[in-house]
């Protein structure tokens, strides 16, 4: 089972729609991006987190997420104290910390298809014009999501294959032969596909 | 499109999903981790041809950036379009694109049917100009745009992956020349 970025809940985030967070978010990125003063910067990044502490979002899964973030922001900063002094670099990392935050709350309170609905909203004036297909792409949506167990899958069993052959544990001999027969897969499910509709 | 485009959109989304999850491969003398996604994105343009491949790498972006944990490392979420690594996402969607267009049909020029080393050669540089280079072109930018990090600053920054992907773009070209031999789509 893959777990998501969506964490299940009830808070106001969690009620609010997903097209008003998106634009939201949407809006005071960049705004943010424009911001230059550090007091200002500062101030937003603790009113996000007040923000998300009311949402009861600061907890023990959402460190464990956003570590990687953070050690990315850690080095970057260090970097640039280094290379363009303090002011800059203060600003610059309470920017992406305020930034990384705010979309990762929008992500952690807006299930998948909450999401997908917003996306079918902007496909379906697309689709009206003749430009795509919004059933083709909710099925080739479909295709990737249900052949992702099934490759992995196979990229075990052609692993197992090479290590079993002796070629060692090289990861790179495995991509030919799984290359070959997932387009070979292809040709059969389009088969099926086309026996349906 | 016909069903079997679509089907193999998505099958080489998911198969870029798959290649990105594969643990990272410590490389000695390199200061990164190399991930496969961007090995992924080489192979998907140079096996597609540029517009299933756009499609292909824009429907694992979206992946992503909906919440489904498809990057390297399990990540996903608006947060990494945000970050400072937004732009090398998004920019692997173009990026895809020009790998198709200039290596798709590398085995079909005149004067290189017969030739695997000028196949291969064909297919690195469509690798490196839309692999790397696309990519590179869209990702620095948007990193200085977010970390305020000036341009030459960020590019020496970023420089440290640069050996990392040239080989990948050597070995996608290999690969893509092998599967191409036993198989077209």
């Amino acid at each position: 089972m893959i777990t998501t970025t969506y964490r299940s809940g009830s808070s106001w985030l969690h009620r609010i729609s997903a097209g008003k967070k998106l634009f939201f978010l949407l809006v005071v990125s960049t705004l943010l991006l424009m911001l230059e003063q550090v007091n200002a910067q500062l101030l937003v990044l603790l009113l996000i987190l007040i923000v998300m502490k009311t949402a009861k979002l600061l907890t023990i899964s959402f460190y464990h997420s956003i570590r990687t973030f953070i050690w990315f922001i850690v080095i970057v900063a260090a970097y640039s104290i280094w290379v363009q002094g303090w002011t800059t670099a203060i600003v610059a990392s309470a920017r992406m910390l305020s930034l990384i935050l705010l979309a990762m709350t929008v992500s952690m309170t807006t299930s998948i298809a909450a999401l997908m609905s917003v996306l079918e909203v902007v496909v379906k004036p697309l689709d009206r014009l003749g430009m795509v297909n919004s059933e083709r792409i909710a099925l080739t949506f479909g295709i990737t999501l249900r052949m992702i167990p099934e490759l992995s899958l196979q990229w075990q069993e052609i692993r197992e294959a090479q290590i079993a052959r002796g070629v060692g544990q090289n990861v790179l001999v495995c991509i030919v032969p799984m290359i070959v027969r997932t387009l070979k897969r292809a040709q059969e499910i389009a088969d099926a596909v086309d026996a349906r509709y | 499109m016909k069903s079997v485009d679509i089907v193999l959109v998505a099958l080489m989304a998911a198969l870029i999903v798959v290649l990105a999850l594969v643990p990272p491969i410590p490389v000695p003398a390199m200061p990164v981790p190399v991930t496969l996604q961007t090995l992924g994105v080489m192979l998907t343009g140079l096996i597609l041809g540029p517009r299933r491949a756009a499609l292909a790498v824009l429907l694992y972006v979206t992946m992503a950036l909906l919440g489904i944990p498809v990057l390297p490392g399990a990540r996903a979420g608006l947060a990494v379009l945000i970050g400072p690594t937004g732009g090398f996402l998004l920019g692997m969607i173009p990026g895809a694109m020009v790998v198709g267009w200039l290596g798709y049909n590398a085995s079909q020029k005149r004067g290189l049917e017969r030739s695997a080393g000028w196949q291969i050669a064909y297919g690195w540089i469509a690798s490196v100009v839309g692999g790397v280079g696309i990519v590179y072109l869209i990702g620095v930018p948007w990193m200085t745009w977010v970390t305020g990090l000036d341009f030459w600053k960020a590019t020496i920054a970023v420089g440290v992956f640069l050996p990392g992907d040239l080989v990948k773009a050597v070995i996608a070209a290999v690969i893509a020349y092998q599967v191409k031999r036993s198989i077209r789509v």
